[in-house]
């Protein structure tokens, strides 16, 4: 699980995670609150969260010095890869702004957000306007996800309304910029060597570029839609960079753009709850909806928690069970089986399904039930 | 497959015990000597900086570099000798067979590979920097290993959770099957024990079983790394170089006792023996000649078409034998509809000296929710000569009957059954067709 | 801006010398072995840039000063603005002087309230300001830094990374033996050098400052009229600024988005 190191998640994190489980109440109020993982399982559970919880530092280092080296000199190695990629002449045609070196990431984190979100904005209104000396390569936009509102117009993520992706690349027949973002993980033979990654990465540029279209909306209804990111990671010779990939990611942000309502839906649920007294998020997660799914491993801290919850029962063994069993409990069907009568035509195919597995296994279906339910 | 996986994992999880799948091993029992590999690496640099070894049963040789980001491969030495050793020893007496705990662990091995065989080419124009041509050699074996590791229905390369879950099922989430750890106390529990899944969420929460350190012992090592750059006396910094050393040590021992509590948990489940000689012989000597050759990757296109062609040969022919020797497996295909049981109800044999020659048979097909028999479709007997192509098929209040034309074995049809049928086992592609011929006429075996 | 060509010429040839001195060193020859050479003494070319340079003694262990005077010393010395992250690693290898990266954000805070004081001093830590007169945090310079070469425009970036690359060649050339750790600051440069267009063979461990400087001075010229041009327009609209912001860059209050009147494409145009 990769935390920041104060255990709070990031906006981009907080919508992928809702993302990826939009029948979660749980885990998009945890990103609403924008309180401390570890804290929050403490005070839900009652017990220090015991397993290893965020990224390992050999990790932040390798991810640091990789875009430290891919930025210095001009942001050289990068320059290379997009010439490559982009069909220019050479890395001298690209031309570079670096907002990182006017307003520092590391610096103080709101005003470094507002500033480097006016100076991206007024960037991507130049390079739609077709203007001269237009950056080609622009490292550490900011972006505004301005959907993240709640009713009220406050912020929903508080605090947090902004996205840092790594970089954005000018596609010059279009006047726009594609997202993109940099990681240390290895590649090899074109593939990333953990591949369970990528898909976190896919989701990250997603949201930046969800947040782009946003923007280039706001300048012009009938602006280009843009579903192309692009990815750079490092090849398995030291830290240097791998070549560029453009890749589509429709899927991705369309999976982000319907974890906006639910966090908003989620937002008037805390709201609720709140009036009615209830103020810390441990009192208020017993109220909360959750939903078990083998994607929480690893990814969510609470999933220790969420097993034990009888209503997460039917889906603690993985959706393959679940699907098998139609979703009933194993009692159910095994009530079902000793039916007399016809039964509808679904109940019939899951019993036939049921029946069949347990053949393969050598055993028949009475002892099957009797042994599981 | 995928229905009966789940049904298993229901019945593992009430008896608190794993449940067998399938009927026999997909791999020869092992042989007199193997050898395993237990990694660590340090974690995103995919960096080696501990290594145990040797063969499973025994306590591992263990070498470690403290620094690992020093990119010192000097320690790696023995390794290397030990490893091309053992495998030229084994490629002669029997075949060779390497234990590896997990996928990472796989992953570092093909990275090493990549990384050392590189430094070989492109030499560092600094002398120092340049790893020893042990190394280099380590870097060219582990890419024979990951490349037999490839190969459908290989006898050699073992990963351990990998070959554990092609058995036998858990009674937990599958996300958790990852962690060797937790894999075996499932695998090991009797059925009817309690606190199964306790035991294994415990294993799982202690150590990773990722070919890499504890969160806690990895903090540990970079703290003691930052007192050694600050160290001002020889002694201190060796006193803690031993103390990185006895964590990294520690580690790989852990990951290694591991490795052989699940091998044995894993054998002693007492499936069926499989029976693959003659795939085995072939990995063999697959290896022996690049233990003796350094083999280039082939890079070229049609090299490579001739890789995919073989290995999707290689894919079927390893599938059908699985099928043949394990009637459990059979049961899946057919719940998935690739395979079926029938009787033979006619045999229509073209008259001698009539041509073309158009053999046929009917046959009354057992019923079954799935099955994939279409127009074109070739299907042989399981374990049999019989080979068909279906002309026709058709639905019957019992199941199907269906017409074939018989494209080898016609002399072996005969009215009766039932049989089991799946599909066709894979004819040799021209380019095995090829190489064998060759070796004929060279007189290689 | 190098116009007299002689002058170019002859500090190419310096240059050249002095890479021949710097590899003959490499040999590292006995006094007899150096005895049975007919070396003739290499002159001391020194081109005299806008500033002066402080009279130094031959001493490379600087005497203590605060991280403040470092700063604008190693400023002065290479006279550029110079990006945070190198002026680290210039102090580091030059002369010894450790100064942790996050020191510079509190040399910011502490110079904006020593403005706001009153206090007098020669010399101010200043910044590099974008055309609308925002601070460029990670890029420093001096208050005697013309305005002109403090302002930053689209091309920028790029000249002053050929502009540095050249002027750290240069001082590995002249200055080599007063160096504190040389090796280190051989790979300082070589780090930056290796990035420069037209560069064909880079060899690790090999170090031809000469040949960098050569390199750089190609590139330089293809965008170091241009990047003026665009200076000299910036620093004249930049001229209106006050003191304050002209040294440290307009600073505005980080007001909540709800307080700011929206975006929209006409503001923004204004």
């Amino acid at each position: 699980m990769s935390g920041a190191a104060n255990g709070r998640i990031t906006s981009s994190a907080a919508l992928i995670r809702t993302a990826v489980n939009p029948d979660c109440d749980l885990v998009a109020a945890i990103a609403l609150e924008q309180e401390s993982e570890p804290e929050i399982y403490r005070q839900i559970v009652g017990r220090k969260y015991e397993g290893e919880y965020g990224i390992r530092p050999s990790l932040v280092r390798r991810g640091a010095k990789f875009e430290i080296n891919n930025h210095a000199n001009d942001a050289m190695p990068l320059r290379k890869r997009i010439a490559e990629a982009f069909g220019y002449a050479g890395p001298e045609d690209v031309l570079v702004r670096d907002l990182d070196k006017e307003e520092p990431v590391s610096g103080h984190v709101h005003i470094g957000n507002l500033r480097r979100f006016r100076k991206t904005q007024k960037i991507v209104l130049n390079a739609y306007r077709r203007k001269a000396d237009i950056p080609d390569l622009v490292i550490h936009p900011t972006l505004e996800l301005p959907l993240l509102k709640a009713p009220d117009g406050q912020p929903l993520i508080r605090g947090s309304r902004y996205l840092n992706p790594d970089f954005m690349v000018l596609h010059r027949a279009l006047g726009v910029y594609l997202i993109g973002d940099e990681k240390s993980f290895i590649v090899r033979d074109d593939t990333v060597v953990e591949p369970g990654k990528l898909d976190q990465v896919r989701r990250q540029i997603a949201s930046g570029t969800l947040a782009m279209r946003h923007e280039l909306q706001s300048i012009d209804r009938s602006a280009p839609i843009i579903s192309d990111g692009l990815l750079i990671f490092a090849s398995p010779y030291g830290l240097s960079a791998s070549k560029m990939v453009q890749e589509n990611l429709a899927g991705e942000i369309r999976q982000i753009e319907n974890a906006i309502p639910q966090l908003q839906r989620v937002a008037v649920t805390l709201a609720t709850l709140r009036a009615q007294g209830l103020h810390q998020l441990a009192a208020m997660a017993p109220h909360l909806n959750t939903q078990l799914r083998e994607s929480c491993y690893g990814r969510c801290i609470m999933v220790q928690h969420c097993e034990q919850l009888p209503q997460n029962a039917a889906a603690a063994l993985g959706s393959d069970v679940q699907k098998l069993l139609g979703g009933k409990t194993p009692g159910e069907i095994a009530a079902l089986a000793a039916t007399a009568g016809l039964l509808p035509r679904r109940e019939t195919a899951l019993l036939e399904g049921i029946k069949q597995a347990a053949h393969v296994l050598g055993i028949d279906i009475a002892t099957y039930l009797q042994e599981v339910a | 497959m995928k229905g009966v996986v789940a049904a298993a994992r229901l019945l593992a999880k009430a008896r608190q015990s794993a449940v067998r799948v399938v009927g026999s091993y997909d791999i020869r029992h092992d042989p007199e000597e193997t050898f395993a590999i237990v990694p660590m690496r340090v974690v995103g640099e995919e960096i080696i900086q501990a290594v145990g070894y040797g063969r499973l049963g025994a306590p591992p040789q263990v070498v470690v570099e403290h620094h690992a980001l020093s990119r010192r491969t000097a320690f790696l030495i023995p390794f290397a000798n030990a490893l091309d050793e053992y495998l030229t020893r084994a490629v002669d007496l029997d075949f060779p067979r390497i234990y590896i705990a997990n996928a990472p662990a796989l992953e570092l091995l093909t990275v090493m590979a990549a990384r050392y065989e590189n430094a070989g080419r492109n030499l560092n124009p600094n002398p120092a920097l340049r790893p020893s041509h042990e190394v280099v050699r380590l870097g060219y074996l582990c890419r024979l290993i990951k490349d037999i590791y490839h190969m459908p229905g290989q006898q050699i390369v073992v990963v351990m959770t990998e070959a554990i879950r092609r058995h036998f099922v858990t009674g937990q989430i599958p996300p958790k099957d990852g962690h060797l750890g937790a894999l075996t106390e499932w695998l090991a529990a009797v059925a009817g024990a309690t606190g199964t899944q306790a035991r294994a969420d415990l294993r799982a929460l202690h150590f990773p079983a990722a070919a890499m350190l504890s969160r806690e012992d990895d903090e540990a090592v970079e703290s003691i790394l930052h007192k050694i750059k600050k160290s001002k006396s020889a002694l201190t910094r060796q006193r803690l170089q031993a103390d990185i050393e006895h964590l990294q040590a520690e580690s790989v021992l852990a990951e290694w006792s591991m490795l052989q509590e699940a091998h044995a948990a894993f054998w002693g489940r007492d499936l069926d023996a499989s029976v693959h000689p003659d795939i085995t012989k072939q990995n063999t000597s697959w290896l022996k000649y690049r233990l003796e050759v350094v083999v280039a990757r082939s890079r070229r296109a049609i090299a490579m078409s001739q890789r995919y062609e073989m290995h999707e040969y290689h894919a079927g022919l390893h599938k059908s034998a699985l099928i043949a020797q394990d009637s459990m497996r059979f049961e899946h295909e057919r719940v998935d509809g690739n395979a079926f049981r029938a009787r033979i109800s006619a045999v229509r044999k073209t008259p001698r000296g009539v041509q073309p020659k158009d053999h046929q048979i009917d046959l009354t097909v057992d019923h079954q929710p799935n099955i994939r028999l279409r127009l074109g479709h070739r299907v042989q007997i399981v374990g049999g000569e019989l080979v068909g192509e279906v002309r026709m098929v058709k639905r019957t209040p019992v199941g199907y009957d269906a017409t074939l034309s018989v494209l080898a074995g016609i002399d072996s049809a005969a009215i009766g059954g039932p049989h089991r049928w799946a599909d066709q086992v894979p004819g040799k592609p021209f380019t095995q067709k090829y190489y064998d011929k060759i070796k004929s006429v060279l007189g290689m075996s | 801006m190098i116009t007299d060509a002689r002058l170019a010429k002859a500090r190419k040839i310096a240059a050249q010398m002095r890479q021949l001195q710097l590899d003959l060193e490499s040999l590292q020859l006995s006094d007899e072995e150096q005895g049975g050479l007919d070396v003739p003494a290499v002159p001391q070319i020194s081109v005299k840039r806008e500033q002066s340079f402080e009279a130094r003694p031959g001493i490379t262990r600087r005497p203590l000063k605060s991280a403040r005077e470092q700063v604008l010393s190693a400023l002065q010395e290479v006279g550029l603005p110079m990006l945070s992250r190198d002026v680290q690693h210039y102090l580091r290898a030059r002369y010894g002087v450790g100064i942790d990266a996050t020191r510079f954000g509190s040399l910011r805070k502490a110079e904006m309230e020593a403005f706001d004081r009153g206090s007098q001093r020669s010399v101010w830590l200043g910044y590099g300001l974008t055309e609308s007169g925002e601070a460029v945090k990670r890029l420093l310079a001096r208050s005697d830094f013309t305005l002109q070469e403090r302002v930053v425009g689209p091309f920028s970036g790029r000249r002053l990374f050929f502009a540095t690359t050249a002027r750290f060649c240069e001082i590995a050339l002249h200055e080599w033996d007063r160096i504190e750790d040389f090796e280190a600051f051989s790979i300082f440069v070589a780090d930056h050098a290796r990035d420069l267009p037209g560069l064909k063979h880079f060899q690790k461990g090999q170090f031809p400052f000469a040949e960098w400087l050569e390199k750089a001075y190609e590139a330089l010229a293809g965008i170091a009229e241009r990047d003026l041009l665009d200076r000299r327009h910036i620093a004249m609209r930049l001229t209106m600024l006050a003191d304050k912001d002209r040294l440290f860059g307009t600073e505005f209050s980080a007001e909540d988005r709800s307080i700011d009147p929206p975006i929209t494409a006409e503001t923004l145009a204004r």
